[in-house]
């Protein structure tokens, strides 16, 4: 189903909505992009995919799980609630929305994580056609359309002074059908709103069902791991900013009778990450690099038969050495 | 078996009182511990070889195995070597502290498989826990096996863990028991020698045995060694692997050998399987 | 006494790399190649003459390679820009790495690019730069199809304004070229946050910490931060948790700078790779200036002079240590 809002409409669309939901929108601030609370501003155009990739919304880099008191010899844990207020996120790109997807089984299949499946399910996703490819970016190569995407409630596409949008569930579809925001838009229509994709890459990089053959050929290869790893400065930039990197640590901050048990983020690029008393089993760089790309490119296509990988070209651009994924996967890929 | 209920929060540990604490060797303790939760007590289960996380509130969680036998239910018991943060929180605790925890997780030992079998536990220092565990499963239900041997090695007679349990072993006509330390000392009356040498020398059988063997890695590595020497097939031959942990739920991304995450397709493995392992990370 | 310079030209500069592995002089190399993403090259690490066939030194060679000294051990060739070999000596005065292990090929730099400045200059997004180019003494952006021409001031890294030692400090051979400061050096502006009253510097930097991510990309491309481990990852007793929660974030950056002080030679990488664009380069200035006020001592400048932290003084003017 296809509908079509203006950009004043689109604003005071989310103005009402912000009576009953948190409304986050794309803002720069310090001179990145992100996501910010709506204040009933003019909406941006033309922006830019956010730094922090939007996972840190729903899987967030410090979060409480649970709190404990002790107080006259009695000891008591409690849960921290797991969110529900509703939220609105408006202007998510295609491939940070297939990251959350990417994510879902493995926060709520076994074991399900009611942090996480609470902030899906409290949020509406409005998300946004890209307009340009980002730096370092490979997400078509890795099945990503730029132009549409149904990993969202409702997907927006930029026209001369508004939106055709796409709905895509049941919630979206309520959410606009208010008759005096959207009107009624057509197939024809929606068509007609798709762009070229400025400075996109001509030809495919790779062929992705040859990167994920190579990722399992390449495995054993200790000397390709070594070769491609050797510039690496251990940070953790290229997993701090990937939208589907999820590696986690659980840490208590204790105070006077009381306490917190929280969950941040941890990264498998750090020496200590799989550190034991007696031994290490990814002590080497190497093997700590192919653990991220394996991971990537192998061990989640095997455990929940996708990549891992979104092809936003984060850890591209902002590596410090320049440690470009898309050159290991190209030659996984030969 | 104990599944996580709908909306509840998986991070949560269960309160648990230290009921007893016994001292193992200089760096090794053994809890008693017992759930506050009246009805937990009841309705808790686990089967041999698997694991929890522990808590000492303020300090951190750990990773340890149940050490005691889901035949033996009135508390369980986990053992712990002091090696780090929580471990050394964990030994400065008195009986009538509060710990949490979380689980059971992870798989555990093939009691399907082990039925009707000769049973061969091969244990070294604190690797014993997990095995123990099961020994003692497998002694309140003795009449569904064949022979049991068990054989414990530590580095010395001070370094023997569970020595209360080794000596019920030995007494227990039903079951072959043999120590060995590393090196002995002047009261020491056992065998002296490594695990798997003095191993070849018991020569056990390998016709219709299983053998299940944890210990610290150099051991299960020369273990391994020795018994397929002994005609030991890969499928006959079970391990508990370690592997540094935090969440005990296949979510945080440190314990995966390749595209198993040991704890939920392990820790319990069969030689077989650790043979088709992709990755040697472990 | 004249002073014999051994020039080798960017063609030669290959086969001296070359000689250096064939004569058994170096087990690496440390230079540059091209970079896979605008305005950036990659670190080469070298470990036979094969390797060196990507040796690139054309521009955007902002990577301070001696950061990887703390990693490579041996005897290493290695370009050094002349702020780089400022590293250089302070590695050596710290007893990081031996004089005689290295070679050390001082290159002409005329200024490393900030992208990030110059968009803002050229009023566009980083991203959408397309190039920049170096024309005379000035530079020309394209961008969103269309071009500007911007000075120096505007393109070039802050640290590069302020250029005091456009040649290398000590070196083996020097790569042909003008080892000169690629404007006439300013004096560094005194930052404004230094006249504010602290509870302004604390909520600026407070503001600041919020948005660090914890990745720690400012403490590993530190060549100054070359501790086996770091007090960061120690958890018995813990100093700092992993949090990335303001307070732990501030006690991370703050301790980093006390630790690297008379070490860190303001090279600036700490602030070129921070994911989140935290301006690290104002807290090392201010740590820069009080060496110099407080130690009359300036960071990688002399093997000889001894280090602060290592120096104990009869007459110090504070009576905690008497």
């Amino acid at each position: 189903m296809y509908r079509k809002i203006t950009r004043e409409k689109l604003r005071k669309w989310l103005i009402g909505l912000s009576a009953r939901a948190e409304i986050l929108v794309p803002a720069k601030m310090n001179g990145l992009w992100t996501f910010r609370l709506f204040h009933n501003q003019e909406l941006p155009q033309n922006f830019l995919n956010s730094r922090i990739p939007p996972k840190n919304l729903f899987f967030e880099p410090l979060k409480g799980l649970l709190g404990w008191k002790a107080a006259d010899g009695s000891f008591q844990v409690n849960s921290c609630p797991a969110p529900e207020a509703a939220r609105v996120i408006f202007g998510l790109k295609p491939c940070d929305a297939r990251a959350l997807r990417l994510l879902q089984p493995v926060f709520t299949g076994d074991y399900p994580d009611v942090f996480y499946a609470g902030n899906l399910s409290r949020t509406l996703l409005l998300g946004q056609a890209c307009r340009v490819q980002c730096q370092g970016s490979f997400c078509s190569e890795v099945g990503i359309d730029r132009q549409d995407s149904v990993d969202f409630d409702v997907f927006f596409r930029e026209i001369a002074g508004g939106y055709i949008v796409r709905v895509i569930t049941e919630k979206g579809n309520t959410l606009t059908g208010e008759k005096e925001f959207f009107e009624e838009s057509s197939a024809g229509e929606w068509n007609s709103a798709k762009e070229e994709i400025r400075g996109k890459n001509e030809i495919p990089l790779f062929n992705l069902e040859k990167v994920k053959a190579g990722a399992r050929e390449r495995f054993p290869d200790e000397d390709f791991w070594m070769r491609v790893s050797a510039k690496c400065i251990n940070c953790g930039i290229c997993t701090y900013l990937c939208p589907t990197c999820h590696c986690f640590d659980l840490c208590d901050l204790q105070r006077p009778g009381q306490g917190v048990r929280f969950r941040c983020f941890d990264s498998c690029a750090f020496p200590d990450f799989t550190k034991m008393a007696v031994h290490n089993p990814r002590e080497e760089k190497w093997r700590r690099y192919r653990q991220r790309v394996s991971h990537k490119f192998n061990f989640f296509y095997e455990n929940f038969q996708t990549v891992a990988c979104v092809g936003c070209g984060r850890c591209v651009a902002h590596c410090p050495v320049n440690l470009d994924l898309r050159e290991v996967l190209l030659e996984m890929a030969r | 078996m104990n599944a996580p209920e709908d909306g509840k929060n998986i991070y949560q540990p269960h309160l648990m009182e230290i009921v007893k604490i016994i001292p193992e060797t200089g760096d090794t303790k053994t809890f008693h511990i017992q759930f506050q939760d009246a009805s937990l007590r009841e309705s808790f289960s686990f089967v041999a070889g698997q694991f929890a996380e522990y808590s000492v509130f303020g300090e951190g969680e750990a990773t340890f195995c149940i050490s005691s036998s889901p035949t033996r239910m009135s508390h369980l018991e986990f053992s712990v070597k002091r090696v780090g943060r929580v471990t050394n929180a964990l030994h400065q605790l008195n009986e009538g502290d509060i710990i949490g925890f979380r689980g059971p997780y992870g798989n555990y030992f093939p009691l399907d498989k082990l039925k009707g079998k000769n049973l061969l536990f091969i244990g070294g220092g604190i690797g014993l826990a997990p095995l123990r565990s099961l020994i003692h499963n497998v002694v309140d239900t003795r009449s569904d096996y064949r022979e049991i041997t068990i054989l414990y090695g530590a580095r010395s007679p001070q370094d023997l863990c569970f020595k209360y349990d080794l000596e019920t072993w030995e007494r227990n006509p039903s079951l072959k028991m043999v120590t060995t330390v590393d090196a002995g000392d002047n009261k020491w009356k056992g065998k002296v020698g490594l695990v798997p040498m003095v191993l070849e020398e018991l020569k056990p059988s390998a016709g219709e045995t299983m053998a299940i063997t944890c210990g610290p890695p150099i051991m299960i590595r020369y273990t391994l060694k020795s018994l397929e020497k002994l005609g030991f097939t890969p499928s006959q031959v079970w391990t508990t692997l370690e592997m540094k942990m935090k969440c005990g739920l296949g979510k945080c991304g440190r314990c995966n050998i390749g595209p198993l995450y040991v704890c939920k397709d392990g820790p319990v493995f069969s030689q077989e399987e650790i043979q088709n392992f992709t990755s040697d990370e472990f | 006494m004249s002073e014999i310079i051994p020039e080798v030209s960017k063609d030669g500069l290959l086969d001296l790399g070359k000689k250096l592995f064939d004569e058994r002089r170096v087990d690496y190399f440390l230079g540059y190649k091209k970079g896979t993403v605008r305005f950036k090259t990659i670190p080469l690490i070298a470990r036979k003459g094969e390797d060196l066939q990507e040796l690139w030194v054309e521009d955007f060679f902002h990577a301070n390679l001696s950061l990887y000294l703390k990693e490579i051990k041996g005897r290493v060739g290695i370009l050094a820009k002349g702020c780089d070999s400022r590293s250089l000596v302070s590695l050596i005065k710290e007893g990081q790495i031996k004089r005689e292990d290295l070679y050390i090929v001082g290159i002409p730099c005329a200024g490393q690019v900030d992208p990030g400045k110059a968009a803002k200059a050229a009023s566009c997004e980083p991203e959408e730069l397309e190039e920049i180019i170096r024309r005379n003494q000035e530079f020309v952006i394209r961008a969103n199809g269309q071009e500007k021409t911007l000075s120096k001031t505007q393109v070039l890294l802050d640290k590069c304004l302020f250029c005091q030692y456009p040649r290398p400090l000590i070196f083996d051979s020097l790569l042909t070229g003008d080892y000169v400061a690629p404007v006439s050096p300013v004096a560094r502006a005194q930052d404004d946050l230094r006249q504010k009253p602290v509870s302004e510097k604390w909520a600026f930097w407070s503001g600041q910490f919020e948005r660090c991510i914890r990745c720690y990309a400012c403490r590993n491309v530190c060549p100054a931060c070359f501790c086996p481990r770091c007090i960061v990852e120690e958890n018995m007793p813990q100093w700092v948790s992993p949090l990335p929660a303001e307070g732990d974030n501030f006690v991370f950056h703050l301790m980093r700078l006390l630790h690297v002080a008379g070490t860190c030679v303001s090279c600036g990488e700490c602030q070129r790779v921070c994911p989140v664009e935290i301006p690290l380069m104002k807290l090392n200035e201010k740590m820069t200036d009080d060496l110099r006020e407080l130690f009359d001592f300036v960071a990688g400048v002399d093997l000889e002079k001894a280090l602060p932290f290592r120096t104990y003084r009869q007459e110090d003017p504070q009576d905690f240590i008497r």
